[in-house]
Formats: C-alpha cells, structure tokens, sequence
C-alpha cells in the first residue's frame, strides 16, 4: 500500500520516484530567495521580455544624464549637466513610472491570481513575505537611482587628473548616494500599501502614479502661491506676509542672481508632496543649499519627522495587511 | 503511525458560525478520501491542518508535529493543492514550480532538479518551458499537483483536484494520485464532494457533515471483495433480474443497473448468456471493484469501525 513499488520489469522509460534526500533549509534561505526572486521581478525578469520594456526603458532614462555628464567632462571639462544630489529629484517622473509599475507587479499579481495561498502554505512565516518584497522593492529603488550616480562617478573620476577632483566627487556623491536610500526607504512601503489593496494591476499602477503626479501638481501650486520673485537686484524683504527668505541660486544659470523670497505656504507646500518630503528633508538634515524648491529653513525638522512618520506607518500598514489577509 | 491524528477538534469562526465539531480522526498512510457536501468543513479541516488556522477546541497533530505551536515544521514536509486557480499565466511551468521549491525550502540546484522532477511525474515534461496560461485546464491542474509535489512531501493535501475536469481528464489525475500513493509512497488525503469518484483510489475514506465526523473506515478488507459486474439493459431489466435470480445469483437493482456480485468467471458468461437468451438490447457491462455508496448513505455511525461488507 505504502511501500513505493520498484517496477523493474514494466516500462524503461519510467525511472521511477526518487525520494528527496538533500538538504531542506529555513527561514533565511526561503527569505532570501522571495527577496531575490522579486528583486528580479522589480526589473521585469523571470517572466517575458515584454515586462521588462518599462523598467529597463526607465533605467536607460535615468543612465542619460551619466552618459552625458561622462561626456562632458571628458571633452570639455568643467561638472556633470546634473549634481549628484540633485540627479533623483530632477528625474523623479522616472522614478514614478518605475514604481508605478514594480510596486503592484511585486504583490498584485500574487494577490490576482491567489497565488498567495501556495506562498503561506509553505515554511514561509506570514510577516516574512511582505518583509521580503518590501527589502526587495526598496534596494530596486536603491539600484535605480544609485547605479547611475556611480556610473557618471566612475566616469568622471576616470577622466579627472588630479586628487583634489577625485576627492570632491566623492564628497558629492555621498549626499546623492543617501537620497537614493530615503527614497528606497521611503517609497517601497509606500507604494506596496497602495500596491497590495488591489489585485488589478492597472488599477494599483494608476492610483501609484496619480498620488505621486497630484501631490507634485498641488505642492507646485503652494510654490507659485508663496513664492514672490522680486527679481535682480536684490530687495529688502518687503512682502507683509513673508516670515522668511529663502534664496534659489542657480549655480549652472547665466550669471545672475534672481532673489525670491517664500512666504510659509511655500515652506509648508512641500509636506503634501513625497518627493518634496525626502528634497526637504535632504536641505535640512545635510544643509544643503542647492535647493530645488523652496528651502524648508525652520520647517526642515518638520519634513524629516513626517518622512519618518510616513515610512513608519506605511511599512506596519503593510505587515498588517498580510497578516490578515485570506488564504486558501 | 498515524499521518494525521485529531481528537476532539472544533472550529467555530467569529460570529458564531461553527465549521467543525469534536472531530476526532486517525489516518493512517496510503490515500484517504476526505468525503463532504461543499460547506461540511473540509477546507477548514485542511487549514487546520496546515496550521494556518487555530482550532477553537481539541487538537491535531500531522506527521507528528502540533498544528498550533508547530505549523513551520509542517508545512515544509506537506504539499498542498488549493481547490481554486492559483496559477500565474505569464510564468513558466518550470519557473514556477522551481521557485515554490524555493520557498519550501529546497536549495537553489535542488530546487530545479525536484521541479522537473515533479513535472515529469505529472505527466508535463514535455510542456514544462511554456507558460501556464497557455496550459488547458487539466494541465493546470497538473501543474498545481507539481508544485504540490516538488520536494517529496510526506503527506499531500488536494482539495478537490478533480474540479473542473471533464470524464477523461478526471480518470488521468485519479490516476495519477493513485500512483503519487502508491508508488511513490506518499500520504495523500483528497477532499471531494464526489464519493464515487474518489472511493476508487482510496483506502481509507472520512466523511464529514455539517463539521461533523460521519464515518471513518478503512477501505482495505474490501479490497478483497468479490467485486461487482453491473448490467444494465434498455428494457426487461425485471425479467433479466428474475432469470438470474433463478440461476442462483443474488441480484440487485441501483438506478438502471443491475449490480451482480462475480464470484468466478463463470458469472461473466452466465450473465451473457441470459441477456442472449432473453433477446434483450445490452446497453453497459461494467466491472466494479467494490461499492461503497451505502456505507455513507447510513445514518450516522461510531467513528473508526471498520466498513462493513456491502450487503448485496
């Protein structure tokens, strides 16, 4: 009955079952291999060619800025077109349209086609499965802002001649490195909460791309709101309402300085909108003065507890989800 | 030993809705079939025993292991087969099958090999680099059995496996986890709603009704049993029944067949015989093992006796 039959005399073809001997391992090696295998899925591989048309196409995106800067530097000279820290936020539609398409393809899917069941009915404890497409979200974010930043370092290091250059890309790339890191940080959970409410991909990918396009429109319109351009020279802070003044220098710009000042909707626009939490926060904490909105100042601490605050509840909202979420 | 043990289990869900009640079981290794209208508890007995869900009472224990405190260690030695569509379309059967060896554990090399394996053992070798939305439903089924199977479980669970598949495919999987039981030496326990279509392949069956045990019996005495020859003709089924009768065989009438006990080969050719001296239009000959309907048709009866022989 339970004694497997050895058919010798029946049919060649049929080898017969052979019992697994080898080496069953735990929780690491299963955790690995859900964070490896959706590592991979961020980027569109393990399935068709078609699904890795918007990933790799992003990538490719984000990589001409380096090429250009590499370029540059080595013909002509002078610093890459874009700095290191500013290199995310000037091509954040990038990273939207990259999120919008890896965060529902790492958790709707599985929730699309109940393929859940199969994952919680294995040694796979429950909170282990958003832990590992949470890590592996957050390091594809990592990757796809990081690599270009070492790229266009390399580079540049390459063709720089002296010690002194190395050593001041070096300084500028540490600052874009980070930023690379909050954004993982803070919108893998973000974007895999929304993600995992529904199994309809579309649907997820729309509602990903719409919170981040909306936010951007409306913090743009609190910036144009509380923005006063007194243009050159530079006026005494006249405006009744402004409380402070910021300055906006354009670095790469012809030579002048065109002096704004922003009142409090201004400072305070940023905090609806996520990428402006992490620019915000990225000003205050590293005290950066190449803005590319308008300087937090005093309501720098603000942005960094709220970026901490929204990292903190997205990611329980997302291990809450899966421990009650169905099987079977 | 057993694979399964419970005793008294009960599960009631919030809201007052009770799902199982003091179920108490001994199954032993072969196939056990796991027999109940939709809604008698057979899901939820099934995540219980996959540890997934807590009993409210009682105990259960599966290759040994505890469901409430040990549901890690149970899981990476059972292999489970959902009732429902769980495949992803745009995957491969081999990519598929391997990563969910992965996530049972098995090492990466390991992995690969037990899914081809696996997939050779279900009948999808040849198939196994095409995507599985492009599988027909019975080779979806295959492939749900594969990841089930993919690193040599000790004990499987299939939650109606044959759903979904018309007469022939039905017959193959049947086949198939007859098989996986048999030759591969497996613990296999099926839930179905179809007694008839299961008793075929199990030696042990376990009905449940409304989270209640109805009956447990083994099934291998019966094996031994003189099986049955059902006949049944277009018209005279009476004056067929009343000839045999006369040649001294007990004769009795299911539906529109006669079932006549074979007790040697020479009933075979009385029965022939009879339906040619009668001139009567022969619609099926079949031959069946052995019949166990009645047995659950019965009013409810102690758990674990064994079944009784079918009275003609």
């Amino acid at each position: 009955m339970t004694t497997p039959a050895m058919t010798t005399d029946s049919v060649i073809h049929d080898i017969g079952y052979k019992p697994y001997t080898g080496p069953r391992l735990g929780r690491g090696h299963i955790l690995r291999s859900l964070y490896w295998f959706s590592l991979r899925a961020a980027f569109g591989f393990g399935r068709g060619a078609r699904a890795r048309i918007i990933p790799l196409g992003g990538f490719a995106a984000m990589l001409l800025p380096a090429a250009i800067s590499i370029y540059k530097v080595a013909s002509v000279g002078g610093d890459p077109v874009l700095t290191y820290s500013h290199y995310a936020y000037s091509m954040s539609l990038f990273l939207i349209v990259f999120v919008a398409v890896a965060a529902p393809e790492l958790v709707s899917r599985d929730l699309r086609h109940h393929t859940l069941p199969l994952y919680f009915s294995r040694p796979l404890r429950r909170s282990d499965y958003p832990l590992a497409k949470l890590l592996a979200l957050a390091t594809a974010i990592f990757l796809f802002e990081a690599l270009p930043l070492i790229i266009m370092y390399l580079g540049t290091v390459a063709s720089s001649t002296s010690g002194t250059g190395v050593w001041d890309q070096t300084k500028a790339l540490v600052p874009g490195l980070l930023v690379a890191l909050a954004y993982g940080a803070a919108f893998a959970p973000l974007t895999l909460l929304i993600a995992s409410s529904t199994g309809r991909r579309a649907i997820a990918t729309g509602a990903i791309a719409i919170l981040f396009l909306a936010t951007t429109a409306i913090s743009h319109v609190f910036e144009s709101v509380g923005t006063h351009s007194d243009g050159p020279p530079p006026p005494p802070p006249s405006s009744a309402q402004s409380d402070q003044t910021g300055q906006l220098q354009q670095s790469d710009g012809p030579p002048f300085k065109e002096t704004f000042t922003y009142d409090s909707v201004a400072r305070y626009g940023g905090l609806v909108d996520p990428l402006r939490l992490v620019e915000g926060t990225r000003i205050w904490a590293l005290h950066a003065t190449d803005a590319n909105m308008p300087d937090p100042k005093g309501a720098g601490p603000l942005y960094g507890a709220e970026l901490l605050l929204l990292t903190g509840l997205t990611t329980g909202g997302l291990f809450l989800r899966y421990r009650k979420v169905g099987v079977a | 030993m057993s694979v399964i043990e419970t005793r008294d289990l009960g599960k009631r869900y919030p809201g007052g809705v009770t799902a199982l009640t003091g179920l108490t079981l001994a199954v032993e290794p072969g196939i056990t079939g796991l027999v109940g209208a939709n809604g008698a508890g057979k899901s939820t007995l099934i995540k219980i025993l996959l540890g997934l869900l807590a009993p409210t009472d009682g105990t259960a224990r599966v290759l040994g292991h505890d469901t409430r405190t040990d549901g890690e260690l149970i899981r990476a030695r059972v292999g489970y087969m959902p009732e429902h569509d769980c495949l992803p379309p745009d995957v491969t059967a081999t990519e598929f099958v391997t990563h969910l060896g992965r996530m049972s554990g098995l090492p990466a090399t390991a992995a690969k090999e037990q899914a081809a394996e696996a997939l050779r053992h279900v009948g999808l070798h040849e198939e196994r680099y095409r995507q599985i939305g492009t599988f027909s439903t019975g080779m979806k089924q295959r492939v749900k059995l594969a990841q089930a199977l993919v690193g040599d479980p000790g004990l499987l669970l299939l939650d109606e496996p044959t759903n979904g598949l018309d007469p022939a495919g039905r017959d193959a999987m049947l086949a198939l986890i007859h098989r996986i039981g048999t030759e591969f030496g497996i613990a296999v326990m099926v839930a179905s709603h179809l007694l008839s279509e299961i008793e075929r392949i199990c030696d042990q069956l376990v009905a449940i009704e409304g989270g209640r045990l109805l009956r447990a019996a083994t099934l291998s005495s019966m094996t031994q049993n003189v099986p049955w020859l059902a006949v049944e003709v277009e018209e005279g089924a009476d004056a067929l029944a009343a000839h045999l009768a006369s040649l001294g065989l007990t004769v009795r009438t299911e539906n529109r067949a006669l079932l006549v006990p074979v007790r040697d080969d020479a009933v075979f050719d009385l029965v022939r015989d009879a339906i040619a001296d009668l001139g009567l239009p022969l619609n099926r000959m079949e031959h069946r093992r052995h019949h166990v309907e009645e047995l659950f048709s019965t009013s409810p009866a102690p758990a674990l006796v064994p079944a009784a022989e079918p009275q003609p």
